[in-house]
């Protein structure tokens, strides 16, 4: 039979941040907020690097690419993500947290499904060039690509 | 991560690339609090939380944790669920949600939880929503405060309606 045990957690950070003294709340955001915001240039430096380094390892030019590792092609995209905290647009977040999804589905089938891949690295570039897509046009842009990986999961059953 | 914690003043920061490093931290002092990214080399970040639930040192094996995550693989979604987290968060991380989340930890009271397929604070308390004054990030999530009654009181007719024993036959 399993046990249960419940009990009372001493909350230890609740003593050290009400103890007083220290920053406000809204001064501690913003100071992080103005740290974040030094990390800009060097985010975006990222994300180009990650979006180079895709086109140039998996796009559709590569010769072969079903050689390739699905995995590294998914730390890729995870990367674009975490250097996306800083920087406009979120969609570019949103896109590849989508090709994370694409990926996710296409290592537990075992088989690469590279025109959903080649639609997410076109919309990762579009996004990344900060081209004005109009009013909408980013959500919509997201919303496609929700689209397209709801299509290919129906289809991959 | 570490320009956001910095940003918040906090006092000491240790900052680890590994896990392992991370065990070694734990082992050696008394933590606050420990926010872990999901991803990382060898052992992952749900894998680190439930080694500190279940074999960290006493003092710091019920730590509040936060695990950042930028996306979640279907395999992983029962182990992240598992792990022993205080919160998982989504990245992209802002400074508001990881401040909003370190509050809400700061100020609620769950319970420990330790049975043998899980340990840590108890997972039932989304129905209690975020602590008064504070909104959550999910559609579902509902606020402590009370407010005032919109429809009247049942009668004690009503109640006793609802409360009545019935016989049934087997």
């Amino acid at each position: 039979m399993t046990v249960v045990r419940k009990f009372k957690i001493p909350n230890r950070l609740r003593a050290t941040l009400f103890s007083g003294g220290g920053k406000r709340i809204d001064e501690a955001v913003a100071d992080a907020d103005a740290g974040l915001a030094t990390l800009v240039e060097a985010c975006l430096a990222a994300v180009a690097d990650c979006i180079a380094r895709i086109e140039s390892g998996f796009g559709p030019r590569v010769a072969d690419r079903d050689a390739n590792d699905m995995a590294d092609l998914y730390r890729l995209s995870a990367a674009i993500i975490d250097a996306c905290a800083p920087i406009e647009p979120k969609a570019l977040a949103d896109a590849a947290r989508s090709l994370c999804d694409v990926l996710d589905q296409a290592m537990e089938g075992g088989r690469w499904d590279w025109p959903a891949v080649d639609i997410h690295i076109d919309a990762l570039k579009l996004l990344a060039s900060g081209m004005d897509l109009g009013e909408g046009g980013e959500q919509r842009l997201i919303q496609s690509l929700d689209k397209l990986r709801q299509h290919r999961e129906a289809l991959a059953g | 991560m570490i320009q956001v914690i910095s940003g918040f003043g906090a006092k000491k920061v240790s900052r680890c690339l590994s896990a392992d490093e991370a065990r070694k931290v734990i082992s050696d002092g008394q933590i606050d609090m420990v926010i872990t990214d999901a991803m990382m080399p060898t052992i992952d970040g749900y894998d680190l939380t439930r080694w500190i639930r279940r074999e960290a040192p006493e003092q710091n094996r019920f730590v509040p944790v936060i695990v950042v995550t930028g996306h979640t693989p279907r395999r992983d979604v029962i182990k992240a669920r598992d792990c022993g987290a205080n919160y998982i968060i989504a990245k992209p991380i802002t400074p508001k949600t990881i401040m909003d989340r370190i509050l809400w930890i700061a100020r609620e009271d769950r319970m420990g939880i330790d049975c043998d397929s899980y340990v840590g604070p108890d997972r039932r308390f989304r129905r209690l929503g975020p602590p008064a004054g504070m909104v959550g990030r999910r559609s579902g999530d509902l606020n402590d405060e009370i407010g005032a009654a919109v429809e009247p009181n049942m009668s004690q007719d009503e109640i006793d309606s609802v409360m009545k024993p019935q016989k049934v036959s087997v």
